[in-house]
């Protein structure tokens, strides 16, 4: 016995905590869960209440039919609640079901001695609806107002006028209702049009269109009956009324010339659902010719919007006709707002658009001009940076037509475009395996593989392409510059057999190229083939004879082989051919600098012994004459002086500072030669005067507000601290520097 | 596509489907009307006009690039009359409206609920 007393009092707890579960979810609206867990506990007295209330706070939330399940199952604890009854009364008189509807009602009007509020109108409204109007004004319980409400509802019903008009928005709105079945629209507009209850303003929306429109105004019934469809108002002859009106204004409009105010009007039409085909002929017509009208007046805006609508009108009429011409002008419009991507969308809708037969085929766009409007959506989808868009449309057009180079190579172009590389080489190999003569697909592809180190292959689509001798000039120039690069590729890696064959291949495609002679010259150099390699050297200046740039490589090929004598020669020759020679001496000064100390990229500065990168002192002098001779030729210009200055840097920081005072007396002030000075100070180890040189232009410059300089000064002195002396350079040397021959 | 708008067929007076010989034709037709050194700003779009159309390919992207015309064809479906009668429905529904019908907030039905805690 104890241990069964025991089992029952935990059975007792446990329904208790389900019980206080269930309050938890019931006061947190899961009425759900509350449900599901009461239900088991039902034969309990407060459960079956707790039940009822539950069941009736979800009814409240839940459309009819399920409102109705729940509203039973309510009453089936509480059998005479009137709430329940009354708002199961409300389910059933909605619905239509009035006999059920009026049973309700009438327990609920026992049950509180029709005292509960809202019953009595409602019961009232019951027997207006069921055709007793006597029993309506009789109904128990009726209030002053109530009796007011009823009244004016019987006489609308009964076709006769309601009175009152002017005891507020919803007694206008039964006189309107009134006025309108006694023919009085003029008497019902003027009720209609002072406000709108907000509970019925889809009816007052409704019938003010009626009677504006029974008044000839139909701009107003127009704006009315588009406003009761916006409020929500669903009666099926509202459709078919907006559209005679619609009709009928758009033709008055367009009587007297408002082409804009109508096309306006079609738009707001396009927008909402239109039962008649004669309309949608209208409005269509309106819209392209207002859209026509704005593009000539250069408002591609306002057309691009008429055309949309017109296409939309199409779209849902397509009797009207074929909507290609729209969505062609569309296109356009946006084309000329450079609204790439919907400009795009549309001329591919367009090509959406084109009919299968051939006979249909006929009657739109030839096969040319598909072409081109296909052109088109990718150009447009290209400029929209839609890159994704055009690849899926050359796809597209490409599982029509497989064999189509053209479209081929513009895939690949535009994967290339889209970092898509393997992909992109992939169409360029299957291009060159249909057709392996093409030479654009060939010469992309070579390039794609000497990007990747993919030798091999890119040298047999060389060799290919050169065997076929192309004849086109732009094909032959950069078949040239590709067989260059490859011999570039093997002069690297020592490779001297291939390199001068690949540099010879590349001057039979551009003979009058100086720059690969001087390249094979520069191999011949290598193998010692001196004569030959002269041959080109004088090939190579005889076609760049004027061109500063043909004796600086000259130059340097002679520099390979330390031939001094040589370059001076071709100094001689430069100074007789060009005209700019303060130009030539810099640049050939710089150039023998630069291919002198080739440690001068490959380590720090501060690395090496007392900071100074070795070079040969034959070439230090020559280099060293070749600028002197550019500031004779200059002798006033401060830059060139500090141009020179940073070019010893790394070399002579003693010449650096002899020259970065003589642009210093030409040009005192200037913030950049000082930021120049202060750094060539630190080189010579003159630390304090370095550091108080760049101090002070830092000032100057934040005085003068040109906190840009300020802060690279402070940014050298900086880095000069912190012993980073290559950096220092970089940045102190940034406006003189001269772009480099050597590559 | 610039952004203004000039058909090169309707500077020319010509029809879109006229012939190259036509196109000519106007064009010197209307240079001798219009001479550049007393209209240059007539002459530069008869000129610009005619290098749209005077060769087959510039044509054809000109052609593309113009504005095409469009009607919607006719639709015989007349609309009837509309109807302007009151609905009993709509009175009914307006009725409706302004009833505990279209009521939605119920609140101050709802009843506490309590549990009697010595059942525990």
């Amino acid at each position: 016995m104890p241990k069964q007393s025991q089992a029952v009092g935990r059975a007792k707890r446990m329904a208790a905590d389900v019980r206080d579960l269930g309050l938890c979810y019931f006061e947190a609206n899961d009425f759900d869960q509350a449900i599901a867990l009461w239900q088991p506990l039902s034969s309990d007295a407060q459960m079956r209440n707790a039940l009822a209330e539950a069941y009736f706070r979800r009814s409240l939330n839940q459309a009819d039919p399920q409102r109705l399940l729940d509203l039973q199952a309510a009453l089936s604890f509480r059998p005479n609640d009137p709430r329940l009854l009354y708002q199961l009364g409300l389910v059933y008189h909605r619905q239509g079901q009035l006999e059920a509807a009026q049973e309700r009602y009438t327990q609920v009007a026992q049950l509180t001695s029709a005292r509960w509020a809202g019953l009595a109108r409602l019961r009232a409204l019951l027997a207006l609806e069921m055709g007793d109007l006597q029993a309506a004004l009789h109904i128990e319980g009726l209030s002053r107002n109530d009796l007011h409400f009823i009244q004016m509802v019987t006489e609308v019903l009964a076709g006769r006028t309601a009175p009152h008009a002017h005891e507020g928005w919803i007694a206008r709105f039964w006189h309107g209702l009134g006025c309108l079945a006694q023919g009085d629209s003029a008497g019902a507009l003027q009720a209609f049009s002072q406000g709108k209850p907000l509970r019925i303003s889809r009816y007052q929306s409704y019938y003010q269109g009626v009677a504006a429109f029974q008044e000839g105004d139909l701009e107003q019934a127009v704006q009315a009956w588009h406003d009761a469809l916006k409020r929500g108002y669903d009666g099926p002859w509202l459709q078919h009324n907006l559209a005679i009106a619609r009709m009928a204004l758009l033709e008055r409009l367009l009587d007297s010339d408002q082409l804009e105010k109508a096309a306006e009007l079609a738009l707001i039409g396009s927008q909402i659902s239109n039962p008649s085909a004669r309309l949608a002929e209208l409005e269509s017509n309106i819209l392209h010719v207002a859209a026509q009208e704005k593009a000539r007046q250069i408002d591609w805006k306002s057309a691009s919007r008429y055309w949309e609508a017109a296409c939309t009108i199409v779209e849902a009429y397509p009797r009207l006709g074929s909507p290609r011409p729209l969505l062609h002008n569309l296109a356009l419009a946006y084309e000329a707002q450079e609204a790439w991507y919907q400009a795009a969308e549309t001329w591919r809708k367009l090509l959406r658009s084109r009919p299968r037969s051939q006979q249909v085929q006929n009657e739109s766009y030839s096969a040319e001009q598909w072409r081109w409007i296909q052109r088109r959506a990718i150009d447009c989808y290209k400029q929209a940076n839609a890159f994704q868009n055009a690849i899926q449309l050359l796809r597209n057009a490409l599982k029509r037509e497989p064999n189509e180079l053209d479209l081929r190579y513009e895939l690949s172009e535009i994967l290339f475009a889209n970092q898509q590389h393997q992909a992109a080489a992939n169409e360029l190999q299957r291009i060159i395996q249909l057709e392996p003569q093409h030479t654009r697909a060939c010469l992309h592809l070579a390039s794609y593989r000497l990007a990747n180190s993919q030798i091999e292959q890119a040298q047999e689509l060389l060799l290919q392409l050169a065997a076929s001798q192309p004849r086109d000039s732009e094909t032959r120039l950069t078949l040239a510059w590709l067989l260059n690069q490859l011999g570039q590729h093997y002069e690297t890696n020592y490779n001297g057999y291939q390199s001068l064959r690949f540099f010879q291949l590349a001057i039979q495609f551009a003979p009058d190229s100086y720059h690969y002679r001087f390249d094979l010259a520069r191999a011949l150099l290598r193998n010692e083939a001196n004569e030959a390699a002269r041959a080109q050297i004088n090939e190579g200046l005889r076609i760049g004879f004027d061109q500063t740039e043909a004796y600086l490589l000259a130059m340097l090929c002679w520099h390979r082989i330390a031939h001094e004598h040589e370059i001076r020669l071709i100094i001689a020759r430069a100074e007789q051919s060009l005209s700019d020679l303060s130009r030539f001496y810099l640049l050939a000064g710089s150039a023998l600098l630069e291919a002198s100390t080739p440690l001068l990229r490959a380590r720090d500065l501060s690395e090496l012994p007392n900071r100074r990168v070795p070079i040969a002192r034959v070439w230090l002098q020559l280099a060293h004459d070749l600028l002197e001779q550019a500031v004779r030729q200059r002798p006033n210009d401060g830059e060139l002086h500090a141009i020179i200055a940073s070019l010893f840097l790394h070399i002579r920081a003693d010449l650096s500072l002899y020259y970065i005072q003589q642009a210093l007396k030409l040009a005192p002030q200037q913030a950049e030669l000082l930021i120049l000075y202060g750094l060539i100070l630190e080189l010579i180890g003159d630390k304090r005067a370095g550091r108080e040189v760049l101090l002070r232009v830092s000032r100057l410059a934040h005085r003068q507000a040109e906190h840009e300089l300020a802060e690279r000064a402070d940014y050298v002195r900086y880095q000069i601290e912190q012993s980073c002396l290559n950096e220092a350079i970089r940045v102190a040397r940034t406006q003189f520097e001269i772009p480099s021959i050597t590559g | 596509m610039a952004t203004f708008y000039e058909d090169p067929y309707q500077i020319l007076g010509l029809s879109r489907q006229a012939d190259k010989s036509a196109i000519k034709r106007a064009y010197f037709r209307l240079v001798r009307q219009y001479p550049p050194e007393r209209n240059p700003e007539m002459f530069k779009r008869i000129r610009a006009a005619y290098e749209a159309l005077r060769d087959s390919a510039k044509r054809q992207e000109s052609d593309m690039r113009l504005l095409q015309d469009w009607q919607a064809r006719p639709q015989k479906q007349a609309l009837e009359e509309p109807d302007l009668r009151i609905h009993k429905e709509d009175i009914i529904a307006a009725a409706h409206a302004l009833s505990d019908l279209r009521r939605n907030d119920w609140r101050e039905l709802f009843q506490a609920i309590r549990f009697d805690t010595t059942q525990k």
